[in-house]
């Protein structure tokens, strides 16, 4: 029962406790803490696998003038991975930070807790308000995180990722206000069921409201333009959870509130919607390619990359879906690991510019060998988790639309290249300095936290099913919604939008 | 007719207001006798104390008492708590706060202890001739406040240039209360609203109503009426800033909803009343926040995010329906008082410590003092309404308010849908210049010779009050939403 | 017979209207006190007018308490305007300009 607010409140706790240690704490009992802590708290979560397909928690909060509000947290197929993922990154996150980080520590891991509750509780929030709040919550952590540690123009960044994703929510908001306005509840389960019987317009409208909200956090071109910025400038475990975590609440939104609730609305723009996610596709590969900086470019790989998620979610049939679903979960893996090996790179180089990198190979083999393998895996190899979900999504987007897939592929050929390009670039070839044969290669702890990611890589890679059919199960539910809330008999044809359809009966001449 | 004995027995609903007065009186004649002036600050605590638990008691009258002239109902009562309780504060700021001389304290705290009385009879007026008294009581009294320094140059002018923009609001606000009182043959509220009826909208009504609008405007700072507001922030003793910025603005509010819902219901002005406040509305939060983005001086900063709140809190008026309206507008004042009471608390210590107000002070603020960073943090969050404090709470509702009104089908719907817009789109630039301070404060490093801010006891209460409560109306919301709703005016 | 109510309200505005540009044009200070002060006796003016049509006799006691609050506030102004000329030896609104506003 108290499963799910444990995993809220005890991260916020710990931030509390550690925000008011009084000043002569010595360090190491801050990492102590900060590191059983985050471990508790990752073990904690897997609980919720273990405890049911879903479970739920749920108390009233505050009501007044005919506005009500529930504080209750769901978990189900969706959002256990999900929070699975951040609970484990954030263990990764302290891990790697107990190492690196010296200035104000307490202040650090304070963030970083807030960051994990706040982002846990998005996850978990089974009323929207609840989530709007939690919503709120994870951007300021985030914010400190870039500002405070991050390097040279981090204040420019923390200010631009903040004011983007704040202009991007309080829209939002609005139109959870006018939601519930309409409907009289603020209940994610009653608001699947009542949200669609709204009238066409007003979903629209609702639609777009909650989608720019996603669009900006996932972030889908033309809003994607903070996302270098911030990672770029962001210490290592602030880019581990941007990427890792932080993007992803935007697609969850977009799957448990855009697509259930305006799912009319969601076919009508799902045309447009798809064809921005294949320009970000393409656009990020590209810019990847441009990049000097190595972690400006694993930034455009994210925007790239997600730009799968989104057609995958935007395609109404399961493999897509599933695909989107599985993508999401491997971008986090994959990409998170590619930021710590960057992170840890620049540890040791003090440069992230990709020519004065070059012949690492040579003293930090460790190293060399866990990023190739989070390199190939963000490539989409088989049997690394990355093929699983890009190719599923090809695979329902070529139903949909055969040329939206012919260019998504496009992306995967491209996103090969460039890895390999920056892995070449990196650690291979002659070294860019002669002091880089002196450089000490990763040790137990930095090993551990790499391992964390590489697992699951692989298992996905190799044995997809048990994650997989969780999936399926989410993406079924949804392409069910879609399916019964359009006209009924013509299937998804009617509800595209009409180039869409031109391309199909092109196809079948 | 009543009689003495009866007018005895209705002196105990003014009690807060009455013990405010004698111990205001008091504090004057102690001043004159008594001449280390700091010892007067327990008696003007004690004073603003008693008030507030005075006016907690239950002692509330649907009656009219005084030949009509008060009403002191629930919603009177909310205010005289409020007055009180900042009241409270302000006098526990000012203890503190170096620049005010010594010698002086006694009429200072005097004075200030008038004023707040002043607020108590402006909410429970319901008279125009008692609003006109006790708004000018108000006004007056903040006049004196604001030139308080008597060797600062800035604030002789400040207080100047507030005295010479109030008066003539006041000015064309008496004469809208002439056009009032020709249109309806009473000064009377209720019997002005009797006058009016079902009776269709004149020219003269809307005339009175607009230059109504120009005495209250100028209280609460809505623009046009809100140009004294950057220049008497800056020049006034901060404490005083703190108090004009919530007390001064709130009994603004409390006589205009009190006005605008007795008066004008009656009338079918509604899209008249709508377009007017509305893009007054707009108009007021855009400038307060636009100009707010590039200031350097923390009051003045301060100044146009008042301004800016000020916008937020009237887009609640705009909607016009006894039932969101009132609670909107008085749970957002509620979270606004300790939100913004607790930014001037930080401002008043930089100050102490620095010797000016501006946001280069602040810079390295989180290495200097933590406590001071992280609560200044937390009140400029709540100012920016990020869930979950307790200015994000006022702001759902005023969100929600104009939502349900575009809802619910009332004349000009559409429009309110815009102004949520607009407040959305203004929520956003505000958080730039919030984060401008958070920047200062977290992002920067302290200038060499800075010294380490020290709180001294009195201000460390006064912060502590405001930030437990800027989190308990967050995060616990439901006991304030409850006494709001019960303190509300009865619907008519 | 007296003035009409028309005649007397029209005097009032005009005496308002003046006061108004009064306020706004002049830049001496003792000058807008003094406009201030016409602005305050148009509206005493228009309530009296109002009392004399409804044929009701509040607005009279309006005026009185408004005639004893224009004194306090000019009192009050002048104080000031006498504090802040210790500084600066000008009454002229031009050159009060230590404050941006």
């Amino acid at each position: 029962m108290y499963l799910l607010p444990i995993l809220v409140f005890v991260p916020l706790l710990v931030a509390v406790l550690l925000l008011l240690a009084p000043r002569s704490t010595s360090p190491n009992l801050v990492r102590m803490v900060a590191l059983v802590a985050s471990g508790l708290i990752a073990l904690w979560s897997l609980g919720l696998p273990l405890s049911g397909a879903r479970v739920d928690y749920s108390i009233p909060w505050f009501s007044a003038w005919s506005w009500s509000v529930n504080f209750s947290l769901v978990a189900d197929g969706l959002s256990t991975p999900l929070i699975l993922l951040t609970t484990i990154l954030n263990f990764n996150c302290v891990l790697y930070s107990v190492g690196v980080i010296r200035k104000s520590e307490p202040a650090y891991y304070f963030c970083l807790f807030l960051l994990e509750a706040g982002i846990v509780g998005t996850f978990l929030a089974g009323d929207l308000f609840v989530f709007y709040v939690f919503w709120e919550m994870m951007l300021i952590p985030l914010y400190f995180i870039i500002g405070i540690w991050g390097s040279e123009q981090r204040i420019y960044a923390a200010v631009k990722f903040f004011l983007f994703t704040l202009a991007g929510s309080i829209f939002m908001l609005l139109a959870i206000i006018v939601l519930y306005n309409q409907t009289g509840t603020f209940d994610v389960a009653a608001l699947a069921a009542l949200a669609p019987r709204l009238d066409p317009v007003t979903q629209k409208w609702l639609f777009w409201g909650f989608f720019v909200a996603f669009a900006i956090k996932v972030p889908l071109f033309p809003l994607h333009t903070w996302l270098p910025d911030a990672h770029t400038q962001a210490p290592t475990a602030g880019s581990i959870m941007l990427a890792g975590v932080l993007l992803k609440t935007g697609a969850y939104g977009i799957l448990r509130f855009c697509i259930p609730f305006f799912p009319a609305a969601a076919a009508e723009a799902a045309g447009f919607i798809n064809t921005l996610a294949v320009i970000a596709i393409i656009y990020g590969a590209l810019l990847a390619f441009a990049q000097k900086d190595l972690k400006r470019l694993i930034a455009y790989s994210s925007v790239s990359h997600m730009g799968f998620v989104i057609l995958g979610c935007f395609t109404w049939n399961v493999p897509a879906i599933s695909g989107g679903i599985m993508q999401i979960i491997n971008h986090g893996i994959s990409t998170s690991g590619l930021f710590l090996c960057a992170g840890l790179i620049y540890d040791r180089t003090h440069t992230r510019q990709m020519k004065e990198l070059g012949g690492l190979a040579d003293p930090l083999g460790r190293l060399t060998g866990f990023f190739a393998i989070m390199m190939l895996s963000s490539a989409g190899l088989p049997f690394l988790n990355g093929f699983v979900g890009e190719f599923l999504v090809l695979l329902g987007s070529w139903k949909n639309s055969v040329w939206l897939t012919v260019f998504a592929a496009t992306g995967v050929v491209l996103g090969a290249i460039y890895l390999l390009k920056m892995f070449q670039a990196g650690m291979l070839g002659k070294p860019a300095k002669s002091e880089y044969a002196k450089l000490r290669d990763i040790g137990l702890r930095e090993s551990l936290a790499l391992m964390l990611l590489v697992i699951p890589a692989f298992w996905i890679g190799i044995y997809p099913k048990p994650v997989l059919s969780v999936v399926e199960r989410e993406a079924a539910k949804i392409e069910k919604t879609m399916s019964t809330a359009l006209p009924s008999g013509t299937s998804m044809i009617e509800g595209r939008a009409l180039w869409a359809v031109a391309d199909e009966r092109d196809v079948q001449d | 007719m009543v009689g003495a004995s009866e007018l005895w027995q209705q002196m105990r609903y003014l009690m807060p207001e009455g013990l405010l007065l004698c111990a205001g009186l008091v504090i004057l004649l102690f001043d004159l006798v008594v001449k280390k002036g700091r010892s007067l600050y327990p008696l003007a605590m004690l004073a603003t104390a008693g008030a507030a638990a005075l006016a907690l008691l239950p002692l509330e009258s649907s009656e009219p008492l005084f030949f009509g002239m008060i009403q002191s109902d629930a919603f009177a009562r909310y205010f005289k708590v409020f007055s009180a309780l900042a009241g409270f504060l302000v006098v526990l700021m000012s203890m503190d706060y170096k620049p005010l001389p010594a010698r002086f304290v006694g009429e200072y705290l005097g004075i200030l202890v008038l004023a707040l009385a002043a607020i108590m009879l402006l909410a429970e007026s319901t008279n125009l001739l008692m609003i006109f008294l006790s708004l000018e009581f108000l006004s007056l009294s903040s006049y004196i406040l604001v030139g308080f320094l008597r060797n600062d140059k800035k604030s002789k002018e400040a207080s100047l240039k507030y005295f010479l923009f109030g008066a003539m609001c006041t000015a064309v606000m008496l004469y809208g209360f002439a056009l009032l009182y020709g249109a309806s043959g009473s000064l009377d509220l209720p019997a002005i609203k009797a006058a009016f009826a079902n009776r269709q909208n004149t020219p003269l009504t809307c005339l009175a109503m607009l230059f109504i609008l120009a005495g209250f405007g100028f209280k609460v700072a809505m623009v046009p009426f809100h140009a004294w507001v950057p220049d008497a922030y800056e020049g006034a003793p901060t404490p005083i800033t703190a108090f004009l910025s919530v007390g001064s603005k709130a009994g603004g509010f409390a006589v205009l909803l009190r006005v605008f819902f007795t008066v004008f219901p009656g009338l079918d002005y509604h899209p008249y009343w709508l377009a007017v406040v509305g893009v007054l509305a707009v108009f007021t939060m855009t400038v307060g926040n636009v100009i707010a983005c590039s200031q350097d001086n923390l009051k003045r900063l301060l100044g146009y995010s008042s301004i800016a709140q000020a916008g937020y809190v009237l887009l609640g008026f705009v909607v016009m329906d006894g039932r969101f309206t009132q609670p909107a507008v008085m749970i957002y004042l509620l979270a606004y008082l300790f939100m913004n009471l607790g930014a001037f608390v930080v401002v008043i210590v930089i100050a102490n410590t620095t010797g000016q107000e501006e946001i280069d002070d602040l810079a390295g603020l989180s290495e200097r003092s933590p406590l001071l960073a992280w609560s200044m943090f937390i009140f400029l969050l709540s100012l920016a309404g990020v869930p979950p404090l307790g200015g994000w709470i006022g702001k759902y509702y005023i969100f929600a308010t104009l939502v349900k009104g575009y809802l619910e089908g009332l004349s000009g719907g559409n429009l309110m849908l815009w102004f949520a817009v607009a407040l959305a789109v203004n929520s956003v630039i505000a958080a730039y210049y919030y984060f401008r301070i958070v920047k200062a404060m977290f992002f920067e490093h302290a200038r060499e010779r800075m010294a380490r801010p020290v709180v001294g006891g009195p201000l460390l209460t006064a912060l502590y009050v405001s930030l437990i409560l800027t989190f308990a109306v967050g995060l616990w919301p439901q006991p304030f939403l409850n006494w709001v709703s019960r303190m509300a005016l009865p619907l008519l | 017979m007296g003035p009409t109510l028309d005649q007397m309200l029209v005097l009032s505005a005009a005496l308002f209207g003046i006061g108004m540009i009064g306020t706004i044009v002049r830049r001496s200070t003792i000058a807008v006190f003094m406009s201030i002060e016409l602005m305050l006796n148009a509206a005493n003016l228009a309530i009296l007018a109002f009392g004399r049509a409804h044929g009701v006799m509040e607005g009279g006691i309006l005026v009185f308490v408004v005639m004893t609050v224009a004194a306090v506030e000019v009192g009050v102004g002048l104080a000031i305007l006498v504090a802040l000329f210790y500084f600066r030896d000008s009454t002229n609104l031009d050159e009060i300009d230590q404050l941006k506003g």
